[in-house]
C-alpha cells in the first residue's frame, strides 16, 4: 500500500538546515494497522505530511497503492488525497460554520459525486459513528469525542484505501479515546489500511505493528541509538 | 458548485457579510442616482434657450438721484434710455424688462383661460417694453408684436393688460387652438388680452415651467430700470462701453451695471459644475471604499480560515477549488447586495423626484452600475482569494 525508500525531507531557513527525514524507508502492506511512535522532533508529523502528499520531499521514491507519487503536480496530489487518502487530525479539523452533514460532504463534493450518492454515504457513515441524530448539528454543539467521530465519518464516507491519523485521541479523555480506537479497529477490520501517529502506548498497542522514529529515521527498538540507551526499548 | 454549504455558512456569519451586502446596496443606490444627477445637470448645460445669448447684454440703471422717486421721471428716463441705446450703431434692439435669462428663476404666477373651465396653469410672468422679441432674437409666430400704445404703467388701472405668450404655453392652455384674441385671468381675476405668440422660449426655473412665459406690456423702473440689449455679432466689446456712456450722458444721477448673458449663463452653471464635480467625487469615493471593504472582508476571511483552507486542501481541494470557493462566496454576497441595491436605487430616486424635483432614474444606469459593481466584486475578491490558493495543505496538520 505504502512504500517509501530513502526519502529525504529538509526544512531550510536562512541560517539552518533541518533534516526532518533522512534516508527514510518504510513499507506498509494493505490492510495493516501501523502505529508510528517517537519523541517530539523525531519526524512523525513530517512523515505524515509526506505520506499524505501534503508536503513535497527532496529525494527518494514513494509509491502509494502501487503508483509512484514522487513527482506529481499539485493538482495530481490533490486528486490522490481526495480519492485514496483519509485524514484524521488531532484537533478534528472540522469546518465550524458547517454542520455534520456538510462537513462529511466536503471530500465527496471534491470528488464530483452525485447528490443522491453523497447523501446515502453521509447518512451511512453517520450511522456507523453513532451520530445519525446529529446530522444538522454544528461542531460547536458537539463534544470533542463526537467531533472526532464526525471526522471519522468524513473518512468513512469517502472510503479511502489509506487512513492517516495524526494523534487521533490526543485531545480526548480516556473513555472517548477508547471509543475512537474501537472505531479505528472496526474500520481496519473491514480492510482499510491505517497509519497512526501517536504518543500513547495504549493506542499504539491496538495497532498490528509499531514503528519507532528517531531523528528522521526508522529505528530498531531492540537496538536503540546509543544516546538514549535502552529508553525506547523500555517504553515498548 | 458549493452553493448550498456556502449559503448555509454565510447564514451563520450574518453580521460580517450583511455589512458588505448593505455597503454594496448603498453604493448602487448612490452611484445610480449620482450618475442621473450628473447626466441631468449635463443636459441642462446643453439646453439652448433659443435666445441670441452670445450677443445680448443686460444693463441695469441703479439710481441715486432723488428725482427717480417720481414715477413719471423714471418712465421718461427709461424712454430716453431706450432711444439713446437704440441710436447706437450696431445695436439691433433694446427692451426695458425685468426678464433676465439664465438665473434659474424669475417671477411666476397662475393663469387661467378667460371663459375657460377655470384650470390654472403656472407660468413665468414678466413685464417688458415692445422691443423684447428682437432683443432676445426670438420670433413672433402669430398675432402681433407689443406696441408703445399697449404700455400700461398705472398700478390701479382696471383696463385689461396686453400680453404676448410663448408658444409652449399656448399649446398647454389652449389645446392647440390659437391664443391670439383670447384672454388670461390671473389669481386676482385681472384680465389680460393676448395679442401675440412667440417662439422659442426656454428659461430654467425652480418649477417645471421652463418653456412657459407671459410678457406683459409695461415699463420696469421701480427699483432701477433694467434693459436687454442685443447687438450685431462680434460688436459686443465695442458697443458695451458706448451703452454706459450714452446712458450716463442722458442721466448721470445713477450708476450703470452691465453683464453679458454669457457671463450670467456661466454663473448659473457654476452650481451645476459643482454638483457634477461633487457627484463624481462621491461616486469615485464610494466605489473605492466598497472595493476596499470587499478586499478587507475577504482578506480577513482568508486569514481567519487559514486552517480551514489547509483542511480543505488535505481533503482534496485543488487550488482552483479554493479560488472558486471564495469567488462564489463573494458572488453570492455581491448579488444579494445588488438585488437590495436596485430596490434602494429606485426608492432613493422616488424620494429625489418627489422631494427635490430630481430626474427619473434611467434603467441603463442601473444595469451599468450593477455590471460595474459585479466586476468590482470579482476583482476585489481575486487578490485575497489568490493568496488563499497559495496556502499549503500542510497547515492542516499544524497546531492552532
Amino acid at each position: 500500500m505504502l512504500r517509501m525508500k530513502n526519502i529525504r525531507k529538509i526544512y531550510r531557513t536562512e541560517l539552518v538546515e533541518t533534516h526532518a527525514l533522512e534516508d527514510f524507508s518504510l513499507n506498509v502492506d494493505a490492510g495493516e494497522f501501523v502505529a508510528i511512535m517517537g519523541p517530539s522532533g523525531s519526524g512523525k508529523t513530517t512523515f505524515l505530511n509526506v505520506a499524505g502528499l501534503l508536503d513535497v520531499f527532496e529525494g527518494g521514491v514513494y509509491e502509494l497503492d502501487d503508483k509512484d507519487v514522487s513527482k506529481l503536480s499539485d493538482r495530481e496530489m490533490s486528486h490522490i488525497r481526495n480519492q485514496k487518502i483519509g485524514f484524521i487530525f488531532q484537533s478534528f479539523n472540522l469546518i465550524p460554520d458547517l454542520d455534520l452533514f456538510d462537513n462529511v460532504d466536503i471530500p465527496l463534493r471534491y470528488r464530483g459525486m452525485p447528490a443522491g450518492e453523497r447523501k446515502t454515504r453521509i447518512e451511512k457513515a453517520a450511522e456507523v459513528v453513532g451520530l445519525s441524530s446529529r446530522l444538522h448539528h454544528l461542531p460547536s454543539q458537539m463534544s470533542g469525542g463526537q467531533q472526532q467521530r464526525v471526522a471519522i465519518a468524513r473518512v468513512l464516507a469517502a472510503d479511502p484505501k489509506l487512513i492517516l491519523a495524526d494523534e487521533p485521541t490526543g485531545n480526548l479523555d480516556s473513555l472517548m479515546a477508547r471509543e475512537i480506537m474501537d472505531l479505528l479497529d472496526e474500520i481496519n477490520r473491514r480492510g482499510t489500511t491505517i497509519v497512526m501517529v501517536t504518543h500513547s502506548p495504549e493506542c499504539a498497542a491496538r495497532a498490528s505493528r509499531e514503528i519507532h522514529l528517531f531523528d528522521g529515521r526508522v529505528i530498531d527498538v531492540e537496538r536503540p541509538p546509543a544516546l538514549f540507551g535502552g529508553a525506547l526499548k523500555s517504553a515498548k | 458548485m458549493e452553493f448550498g454549504p456556502i449559503i448555509r455558512a454565510l447564514k451563520r456569519n450574518k453580521v460580517r457579510f450583511l455589512l458588505i451586502v448593505v455597503q454594496i446596496a448603498i453604493t448602487l443606490a448612490v452611484v445610480t442616482n449620482a450618475i442621473t444627477m450628473i447626466r441631468d445637470e449635463g443636459q441642462k448645460m446643453l439646453k439652448r434657450s433659443g435666445f441670441d445669448d452670445d450677443n445680448i447684454v443686460w444693463v441695469r440703471s441703479k439710481p441715486f438721484s432723488p428725482a427717480f422717486k417720481d414715477q413719471a421721471y423714471r418712465i421718461s428716463t427709461v424712454n430716453a434710455d431706450l432711444r439713446a441705446i437704440q441710436g447706437i450703431p450696431g445695436v439691433v434692439a433694446v427692451a426695458n424688462t425685468n426678464f433676465l435669462p439664465w438665473q434659474g428663476g424669475g417671477s411666476s404666477g397662475e393663469m387661467a383661460v378667460g371663459g375657460g373651465d377655470g384650470s390654472k396653469y403656472r407660468t413665468q410672468t414678466y413685464t417688458t417694453t415692445p422691443g423684447i422679441l428682437d432683443a432676445l432674437g426670438v420670433h413672433l409666430v402669430s398675432g402681433r408684436l407689443l406696441r408703445d400704445t399697449d404700455l400700461d404703467d398705472d398700478p390701479n388701472s382696471k383696463a385689461p393688460a396686453t400680453v404676448i405668450i410663448s408658444r409652449d404655453l399656448e399649446k398647454l392652455m389652449f389645446n392647440g387652438k390659437s391664443a391670439v384674441g383670447r384672454q388670461l385671468l390671473d389669481s386676482g381675476n385681472s384680465i389680460s388680452n393676448i395679442v401675440g405668440v412667440f417662439d422659442p422660449f426656454y428659461n430654467p426655473y425652480g418649477w417645471p415651467i421652463h418653456e412657459y412665459a407671459v410678457m406683459f406690456a409695461g415699463h420696469v423702473s421701480r427699483s432701477g430700470a433694467m434693459y436687454l440689449v442685443r447687438v450685431k455679432p462680434g460688436t459686443m466689446k465695442q458697443i458695451a462701453p458706448l451703452i454706459e456712456k450714452r446712458m450716463l450722458q442722458a442721466n448721470n444721477g445713477r450708476n450703470i451695471q452691465m453683464q453679458t448673458i454669457d457671463e450670467i449663463k456661466d454663473r448659473y452653471f457654476t452650481q451645476g459644475r459643482i454638483v457634477r464635480g461633487a457627484m463624481s467625487m462621491v461616486i469615485s469615493l464610494i466605489v473605492l471604499v466598497t472595493g476596499l471593504g470587499i478586499v478587507g472582508v475577504t482578506a480577513f476571511s482568508v486569514t481567519e480560515r487559514r486552517k480551514q483552507i489547509g483542511t480543505r486542501r488535505a481533503l482534496g481541494a485543488t487550488k482552483g477549488a479554493v479560488l472558486r470557493y471564495f469567488l462564489l462566496e463573494n458572488w453570492i454576497v455581491t448579488n444579494a447586495g445588488l438585488i437590495l441595491g436596485v430596490a434602494a436605487a429606485y426608492g432613493l430616486n422616488i424620494l429625489l423626484v418627489t422631494k427635490t424635483a430630481g430626474a427619473k432614474l434611467d434603467w441603463r444606469f442601473v444595469v451599468a452600475a450593477v455590471v460595474l459593481l459585479w466586476l468590482q466584486g470579482i476583482i476585489a475578491t481575486l487578490i485575497p482569494a489568490m493568496r488563499a490558493t497559495r496556502f499549503s495543505p500542510v497547515i492542516a496538520t499544524r497546531g492552532e
